[in-house]
């Protein structure tokens, strides 16, 4: 007398079939995400420099909702005057994030019509860098310009879910 | 990027802890042990997710995760030098009904563990009814007991 099973030789063969195309795809997702396509990361990570070359913005491209993320500006010598920085943030990006903080700390934030000027008081014109501290709180494409007088500098975030 | 090399490291900090606590560890899952399994997760939830509350995120750590379990599953099975390192090998205990001592003591096991596997399985009554035992990798003690007709 044999074992009583019922033995599924198909559905065995049709779901190993199966089991390895989905390893695959794992692998392809883990690879993914290692390599910047899914969150920050080398394929991410990106800078863009204005046209006048007064700022430069280096920002993920893509990056995670309700995650802190933080993108960071540098400001050009040249983009001093009298001793003070003046950056406009405009743009879906500003509703789209909750903005954890301005690091250094503006000695002025205004609110206009453009979006949010920030204005930075300047000692001694050098490379000067401004980091920018958010957590997005829209799932999609964001968009923001940063600015220095008309020399503005565009990008896109995609916020994954 | 971080959440898979957030997952790799703490798969090899756990794997590594474990390894080195030994097999009997949390074989058999008391009410403590499993309190001590809730904190472990807890711990290293922190350190996996971080201040990223995505589901992106949380899938990449768990896919992460299962490859990584996935990976080390065929590399024990294409290399069984590599399963010894990182699964320990099945210890005999009970060899032919005789007790092994010095194996058990250097394991920290007692008869009792021993017998107290035998009742379980087989329903036995005594440590002399005991052919086989064997520690196996996940922890646990199997037991052949002695053929049950008298022995010519």
């Amino acid at each position: 007398m044999g074992l009583e099973i019922t033995r599924e030789e198909t559905f065995q063969s049709r779901e190993w079939r199966a089991e390895r195309i989905g390893w695959t795809l794992l692998a392809l997702f883990v690879a993914a995400g290692l390599a910047g396509l899914l969150g920050a990361g080398p394929l991410s990570d990106t800078t863009r420099e204005s046209p006048g070359g007064l700022v430069d913005v280096s920002y993920a491209r893509v990056t995670h909702f309700e995650a802190d993320d933080s993108l960071s500006v540098r400001l050009a010598p040249d983009a001093v005057e009298q001793d003070t920085v003046t950056m406009t943030v405009a743009g879906s990006w500003l509703s789209g994030v909750d903005l954890q903080g301005v690091s250094p700390q503006p000695g002025e934030e205004r609110l206009t019509d453009d979006g949010v000027v920030y204005e930075f008081d300047v000692e001694d014109p050098g490379d000067l860098t401004v980091t920018i501290t958010f957590r997005a709180q829209d799932v999609g494409p964001l968009t923001a310009d940063v600015s220095v007088g008309s020399d503005t500098v565009s990008l896109t975030q995609l916020v994954l879910p | 990027m971080d959440a898979v090399l957030r997952a790799v490291a703490i798969y090899l900090v756990l794997l590594l802890l474990f390894r080195l606590v030994g097999k009997r560890a949390l074989s058999q899952v008391t009410t403590f042990d499993f309190v001590i399994l809730l904190i472990v997760g807890e711990a290293t939830q922190q350190a996996l997710l971080g201040e990223d509350f995505s589901i992106t995120h949380a899938a990449l750590v768990v896919g992460t995760l299962l490859l990584l379990e996935r990976g080390a599953d065929y590399l024990t099975w294409r290399f069984p030098r590599l399963q010894r390192v990182a699964e320990s090998v099945p210890l005999v205990i009970v060899e032919d009904g005789r007790v092994l001592h010095e194996v058990l003591r250097k394991e920290h096991l007692s008869e009792e563990d021993i017998i107290g596997a035998a009742r379980e399985a087989h329903g036995l009554e005594r440590l002399d009814q005991i052919k086989w035992a064997v520690l196996e990798t996940s922890g646990g003690i199997s037991v052949v007991p002695k053929s049950q007709a008298p022995e010519a």
